[in-house]
């Protein structure tokens, strides 16, 4: 069962999806912190630099108090590597988010790479267990 | 009555005369055949010795070519020989020569018929990749992506 601060922090994570996302908030929020103290109106600083689409659920945890929580949190989180023929649109990484997090009870950061020598397809790697369903990968098996 | 006086004194005197020169005679011949007799016995010598030497040289050249003979057949056997065993080592370099030339060969052939599948297999990818990139589109693509991830998640060995 998993905790209500769990759950709120899996919800953050869900809407950071990529882990350059996740590192960039933990980057912002620990340099909010170590400045804070010749910083006048910190919150509002931060608030105006969070992406809109994490904003609300980042300040909300921030007026909780729960900042520190959430950055380990999130530095914590286990990476899916996932290598596409093309550069992939935000709504669909935010399927793939949704249905890892459906799959494995916990959410997930999504470390994305491009390589259109895939052709198609695409390649995962999850703790050093590594697939490879690229259209390249079967017409090698073919030859 | 005969003076037998008058016969006997001229008959002695000249018998004297006579053996003296009988003796001198005598003497002159065997002098002379003493000379004759050394000379015969030097040329008999000298012709022995000539005759002996030419023995001698006749033998030694028969003796020489016998062993001439006897030589060259050793020398032109130990050439057969020695080129016996020459050819044999020259056949057996030939046999190795051949067996690394075939086995380079084969090396080669193998090495070439293998880039020749490797460069059509490189041509026909191409092809078919290139065909593939533009046949596929992003829909289909994705959708293919998500299927993977479900039998990605199903081969996790723990979760």
């Amino acid at each position: 069962m998993k905790s209500h601060k769990s759950e709120k922090f899996d919800d953050l994570v869900l809407q950071l999806v990529t882990r350059s996302a996740g590192d960039s908030l933990v980057a912002l929020f620990e340099e909010f912190k170590n400045n804070s103290y010749r910083l006048g109106n910190q919150v509002k600083l931060l608030e105006k630099l969070l992406p809109y689409n994490v904003k609300d659920s980042v300040m909300e945890i921030v007026k909780r108090g729960s900042g520190e929580k959430m950055t380990t949190y999130i530095k914590n989180r286990p990476i899916l590597e996932i290598t596409m023929a093309f550069a992939p649109q935000f709504c669909f990484l935010d399927n793939i988010a949704s249905k890892l997090y459906k799959e494995l009870g916990y959410a997930v950061l999504l470390a994305v790479k491009v390589d259109p020598e895939l052709i198609g397809g695409c390649s995962l790697c999850y703790k050093a267990f590594y697939r490879d369903y690229s259209i390249r990968e079967r017409l090698n098996q073919l030859n | 009555m005969i003076d037998f006086t008058i016969i006997t004194i001229p008959a002695l005197v000249s018998s004297l005369i006579l053996y003296i020169v009988a003796i001198a005679r005598e003497e002159k011949t065997a002098s002379a055949l003493e000379k004759i007799q050394e000379h015969a016995e030097n040329r008999g010598k000298k012709k022995l010795e000539e005759k002996a030497e030419e023995l001698a040289e006749r033998q030694f050249s028969k003796l020489l070519k016998e062993v001439s003979a006897k030589l060259k057949t050793v020398a032109v056997s130990s050439v057969t020989q020695n080129f016996d065993l020459v050819s044999k080592d020259i056949i057996k370099e030939k046999e190795n020569l051949l067996i690394k030339a075939r086995e380079e060969v084969a090396v080669y052939k193998k090495e070439k018929v293998a880039e020749i599948n490797k460069a059509v297999q490189k041509a026909v990818f191409e092809v078919v990749s290139n065909t593939l990139r533009t046949e596929i589109s992003h829909e289909a693509d994705e959708k293919y992506i998500l299927s993977c991830l479900e039998k990605f998640l199903h081969e996790i060995p723990q979760k």
